[in-house]
């Protein structure tokens, strides 16, 4: 409220209000609530509802409407499941469900209709519908800057722009989590604000995450929105529509945005629930019909939008989980044909210590180099062909037979590669950082270090690049660029590292 | 013949009873006949839930919309 200077007395302030209030006649629809079951309740009127609209019951309860028929509204509870009575009266507010958006939410963590989770009051004065339409064609620009995850292996041949939608996809324990939550903090610094949105999941499991984050100090510019294993059918459902409204309010700040779904494949299972309990029609493996506009409606809302509309994006990291590496099952198939690329991740590799267990011939991004810094597009340009024929010439290696010298070369190549771009998980390194362990890797430098002490030595050369190659590191983070001079003195610094390390 | 239900927080002559049932008659078209139910909790007024609509000229109504008067922006 604002006060005028001569209306300092709160009194005389209240007074002036109160005259200027015209009550008018309150009058809205109602409806009697006919039967409840299962977070689903069938009320009697409420013909001018709309769909998604928030509806209000007796006792502080609220649902959304989601079957509209001739005199009957089907209508999802959000909360109170066991509260619900029948003749309950039901209220339309004449609005959708919507979220609370803005900076006040950085560092919170709050379920998808904005109520805080972690104890302290929450005060902001916008609120968006969580369903919104996509941008439109003449809204956007092509992805044409980089979002640098921190993890090699992906920012070099998988390389993700500001504006895609790019899936994580493996089975359970692969890692998807861990290479969504190393983009976020690896956006410290880089003036990309992150929503994590954990869907389903256990409460545990998402406390740790906010642990982590906090930890990192990734909070400060990190929204959480959660719904967890624990809440109904329709709060998970809603969930990353929620995620996704406070992202876009950021987004058309003209702010760059990240938003992970974690995960895509539980939602679908929450849907499938509460369409099941609404009785529409089962399709395949049970989930409705429109399982397929549930999630491209969702993930068609990020963008690099045009320059006239302020050059904000938001970029997707949705995750989908597959049973037994099956990436052809209903749920996987639907979201790769939405996303611009996915990254799969594999048991296999991640049980043989590859990690991020990223299987690079099965992942791709399709805005691919439109996404890279120059430096990384000189260094990393072969990077892909190499390991494709590395891992077919590994067949042959194991049949034990004599291989000619080209082959072994190529094999040992491979082995270096594939050591230099595990990670350690929350490690996230820099564009410098990255192209200077490429061009040790692709300058034949490792050729002469034990595969065995090749990650050792990646975490010398680091150290060593840091301290004498100050200049054209700064160089290449400041432009991108990689140009010849701070090519050869970061070649030159690398072969010292090699001697050092070979003295030791 | 339209069926309705009338809450009122305290008592209410019956003639007044009878001339809500008529002005919500010559509004709706129809003959209203209103259930009369007792609900303190609208401290004053009353509130009539008929037609699939609520009229609302209770306090409690009132308070709560002069609440949000007075914490709106100017």
């Amino acid at each position: 409220m604002g006060m005028d200077a001569s209306t300092r007395n709160i009194g005389a302030h209240l007074r002036q209000r109160l005259e200027s209030y015209a009550g008018k006649p309150i009058v809205y629809e109602y409806g009697r609530v006919v039967s409840t079951g299962d977070g689903i309740v069938r009320i009697d009127g409420l013909s001018h509802s709309r769909n998604g609209e928030l509806i209000a019951f007796d006792g502080g309860l609220y649902g959304m409407a989601m079957d509209l028929e001739l005199g009957k509204v089907g209508a999802v509870l959000l909360n109170g499941i066991n509260e619900m009575r029948v003749d309950s009266r039901a209220r339309s507010t004449g609005r959708v469900v919507e979220v609370p958006v803005g900076e006040a939410l950085l560092g919170r963590v709050i379920d998808p209709l904005g109520i805080p989770l972690d104890g302290l009051p929450l005060h902001v004065e916008t609120y968006r519908a969580i369903e919104q339409p996509a941008p439109t064609i003449l809204d956007r620009q092509n992805v044409n800057e980089p979002l640098q995850t921190g993890l090699l292996a992906i920012d070099s041949m998988i390389p993700i722009g500001k504006g895609q939608r790019e899936l994580i996809i493996g089975d359970r324990q692969t890692g998807k989590t861990t290479v969504a939550m190393d983009c976020i903090l690896n956006q410290r610094g880089k003036e990309v604000l992150c929503v994590y949105v954990a869907i389903g999941q256990k409460i545990s499991t998402v406390s740790k995450l906010y642990e982590q984050l906090r930890a990192a100090s990734a909070m400060d510019y990190t929204v959480l929105v959660v719904a967890t294993a624990s809440d109904c059918a329709a709060m998970q459902y809603i969930a990353p529509y929620a995620g996704c409204a406070i992202a876009e309010a950021f987004m058309h700040q003209g702010r760059d945005v990240l938003i992970v779904y974690d995960d895509l494949s539980k939602h679908a299972v929450a849907y499938r629930a509460m369409s099941l309990l609404l009785k529409r029609s089962p399709g395949r493996e049970a989930y409705p019909g429109d399982v397929f506009y549930l999630h491209s409606r969702l993930l068609e809302r990020a963008a690099h939008l045009s320059d006239a509309l302020g050059g904000g994006s938001m970029t997707a990291l949705p995750i989908v989980e597959t049973m037994a590496g099956d990436i052809s099952a209903y749920i996987p198939t639907n979201v790769i044909s939405i996303t611009d690329g996915q990254i799969y991740l594999e048991t296999e590799l991640f049980h043989a210590g590859v990690r991020p267990a990223v299987n690079v011939g099965l992942s791709v991004s399709r805005v691919g180099g439109a996404a890279q810094r120059q430096a990384m597009r000189k260094v990393a340009g072969s990077l892909r062909l190499t390991l494709a024929q590395y891992r077919e010439l590994q067949i042959f290696a194991q049949f034990g037979s004599d291989i000619d010298p080209a082959t072994k070369k190529l094999l040992d190549y491979g082995d270096r590669l594939t050591e230099t771009l595990k990670q350690h998980q929350h490690s996230p390194l820099s564009l410098s950082e990255q192209v200077g362990l490429l061009l040790a890797v692709t300058g034949g430098a490792l050729g002469e270090i034990p595969i065995k002490s090749v990650r050792a030595f990646n975490a010398e050369l680091l150290k060593h690049l840091n301290g004498v190659c100050r200049i054209p590191l700064g160089e290449i983070e400041r432009t991108g660029l990689l140009s010849d001079g701070g090519r050869a003195a970061i070649e030159k610094a690398i072969a010292d590292c090699v001697r050092r390390f070979k003295a030791v | 013949m339209i069926n309705g239900v009338l809450y009122v927080a305290g008592p209410f002559e019956p003639g007044d009873i009878g001339q809500i049932e008529r002005h919500f008659s010559a509004l709706l078209g129809d003959q209203v006949t209103l259930k009369v139910r007792r609900d303190e909790a609208l401290i004053g007024g009353f509130m009539a839930m008929v037609g699939g609509k609520v009229y609302d000229a209770s306090f409690l109504a009132n308070v709560r919309d002069i609440k949000r008067h007075m914490l709106d922006k100017e």
